[in-house]
């Protein structure tokens, strides 16, 4: 898996938003160099505390579109549940046979979605937030 | 990592020393979930003096517990960052987001 490194154009705008985003990253980075693969308590312990952040920020991304009155919420939101309910699907298979996949699987799709999700979803909301802080 | 909790009136400090990593997860949280329930406490320090290590699962831990205290009306203070725990914080722009304090 290519890591990915935080970097301006990943910002949307917004203070939190932005250090929500560069520590999900810094934290995929930091899990994905655990050195003891085979140790499935740990690993299944942070692929749990990835989720456990993942959910945090978005459901404070919500708060801040409502906030702004961005008027794609709906939608926007409909992606995040999509998306959480993945990441609880890959974790069940990992609960159920940790061999069924790699932890480096697990944070490939953490990553690939959060790249994809700021670049083609988050940017949009960017006029409303900024609006919002003006 | 020791962490000690004192309420002091309206104020809740968690006092924290040694290294602050993915390790401590479940005992950070469980030292400041109760916190956020008590309808005394109005506001949440975090004594980081003693704090000679911080990795990027701890800044989103302190995220979580930032999150929730804004949910639960609560603001959240960092108190006495080491030079070190303020250059790995400023990564994320925490002085932009939680208020830090010296010397108390």
């Amino acid at each position: 898996m290519e890591l990915v490194e935080w970097n301006d154009s990943f910002s949307v705008g917004n203070v939190l938003m932005d250090a929500h985003h560069r520590i999900f990253f810094e934290t995929i980075k930091e899990f994905s160099e655990f050195q003891d693969k085979n140790n499935h308590d740990a690993i299944k312990k942070r692929i749990e505390f990835l989720i456990e952040y993942a959910a945090m920020h978005l459901g404070a991304e919500e708060k801040l579109m409502r906030q702004a009155n961005y008027p794609e919420l709906d939608a926007h939101k409909a992606v995040h549940d999509a998306f959480v309910r993945e990441l609880q699907s890959v974790k069940a298979s990992f609960d159920k046979d940790p061999n069924s996949v790699t932890a480096e699987k697990i944070m490939g799709i953490m990553q690939d979605w959060l790249v994809n999700h700021i670049a083609g979803s988050d940017k949009r909301y960017m006029p409303y937030v900024q609006k919002l802080q003006a | 990592m020791i962490i000690n909790i004192q309420v002091l009136e309206h104020l809740a400090r968690i006092a924290m020393s040694g290294r602050f990593d993915f390790d401590v997860h479940r005992d950070f949280k469980n030292a400041y979930m109760p916190l956020l329930d008590q309808p005394a406490v109005r506001e949440i320090e975090l004594e980081m003096s003693k704090i000679d290590y911080l990795d990027s699962a701890a800044l989103g831990m302190l995220m979580l517990l930032h999150e929730r205290a804004k949910d639960a009306n609560k603001p959240v203070a960092l108190l006495n960052a080491s030079h070190e725990a303020l250059r790995v914080m400023e990564v994320a722009n925490f002085s932009r987001i939680f208020p830090m304090r010296n010397g108390r």
